[in-house]
């Protein structure tokens, strides 16, 4: 037995599993047994905030990591060579990656969604706070436009109308989200104009409560 | 579609050598999977390697896919074999608990004024301080938000052992922000 494997005895099963509770990822008899300690134990909810801070925190700052670089995927595809020449059986996703250059390709899911987004993005459905609320965003003039990004969190009175005015006004365009702790990734365009509107953004400290710069 | 349904006909691709397959399977996971290697590695020239090395791996054994675990886990899985094993050929240690544990941070001090008025950044400081093996568990649970039956597999241990860790991980995460100036109450 290591020292990973040894735990204090007065320490419960439902304590241990606090994180996949808040994460979600648990199963129902799990969750149950979770719901029962807590109901149990009043001085648990403090313990319960404590994982779902910690939860949200990690995950900002994990989502400020870099990503790998052009060099790599490059790298990477040209070892792989052509391959079989693919059909046009692709998705729209696929055929889009099919006419992007490697610089967009490399960059992950978020950068898809920044190349396919035009700066007039429709925000159709948003609910700041839920985790379990979507958005959607649709391409106005299917223009190609690569951006910076950053994370942010609206205040909880904030409206969507007023969060949506605010993003059009200044150019911005939401491209993901809600990830844990209701961030958002925004997305500016490339270049000093962009720069300006995310440093705006930051500033308007009615409406964001939280905002970090992604590399 | 679903996600990991996604995922396996991509697999299926790939196991067909289509390219792009690959590269949209790669566009899915690979910023996800290069920070994770990051936390286990602490190396951001050795994550990207392996990154680079997962996904080749995936290009030349996709038919070895069984089915019975995610696409997602399958990559991790394979990604952290990798980071360990070019860890190993370097003769580093990166799960090795008790050299971690007895490195002591001086510039706690110093940081603390700054960390207090950013909590983001506090938390970044402590994971920091984290073995590799918690900064590993942490990642993976509150990050990729796997299941305990998922970080299971990527870590090869039994549930009860992730469940255990995560409760030492956090203990030792709630430690450093004590030593930074934050009492959190627990433990």
């Amino acid at each position: 037995m290591t020292y990973e494997d040894q735990i204090d005895e007065n320490v419960s099963e439902a304590e241990l599993l606090l994180p996949w509770y808040v994460s979600g990822k648990i199963s129902d008899a799990d969750r149950k047994k979770v719901e029962v300690w807590l109901a149990e134990n009043p001085e648990a909810d403090a313990h319960l905030q404590r994982v779902t801070e910690e939860m949200d925190l990690a995950f900002i700052v994990s989502e400020q990591l870099p990503r790998p670089s052009r060099a790599s995927f490059d790298s990477l595809m040209a070892g792989v060579g052509p391959g079989r020449q693919q059909a046009t059986s692709g998705g729209f996703a696929e055929r889009l990656w099919a006419m992007l250059s490697p610089r967009y390709a490399l960059a992950g899911a978020a950068a898809l969604c920044l190349v396919i987004l035009a700066q007039a993005a429709a925000l159709t459905m948003m609910n700041v706070g839920d985790r379990n609320a979507e958005f959607a965003v649709a391409s106005q003039d299917g223009a190609l436009v690569a951006g910076q990004t950053a994370l942010v969190q609206f205040a909880p009175e904030a409206t969507i109308d007023q969060i949506s005015a605010l993003l059009t006004g200044l150019n911005l365009t939401l491209v993901d989200g809600p990830k844990p702790g209701g961030v958002y990734v925004i997305a500016a365009t490339d270049d000093a104009a962009g720069t300006e509107a995310l440093n705006e953004l930051a500033g308007t400290a009615d409406l964001v409560t939280f905002f970090a710069e992604q590399e | 579609m679903e996600p990991d349904q996604r995922d396996i006909e991509l697999i299926a691709r790939i196991g067909q050598k289509d390219a792009a397959a690959l590269r949209a399977l790669y566009s899915q996971h690979n910023v996800r999977l290069f920070r994770f290697l990051i936390r286990l590695t602490g190396n951001e020239a050795l994550a990207e390697e392996t990154v680079n090395a997962t996904f080749m791996k995936v290009w030349l054994k996709a038919e070895t896919f069984s089915g019975q675990s995610s696409v997602s886990t399958w990559l991790f899985t394979i990604a952290r074999n990798e980071a360990l094993s070019q860890l190993r050929k370097r003769r580093e240690d990166p799960l090795d608990e008790d050299a971690a544990a007895q490195i002591e941070d001086e510039s706690d001090t110093q940081e603390t004024a700054v960390a207090k008025q950013d909590k983001g950044a506090l938390m970044r400081q402590c994971i920091d301080k984290l073995s590799a093996a918690h900064r590993e568990i942490i990642d993976l649970v509150y990050y990729q938000e796997m299941s305990v039956a998922e970080a299971a597999e990527v870590l090869d241990v039994p549930e009860n052992t992730v469940k255990t860790r995560m409760f030492h991980a956090r203990k030792q995460l709630s430690e450093h922000f004590r030593r930074m100036g934050v009492d959190r109450g627990w433990p």
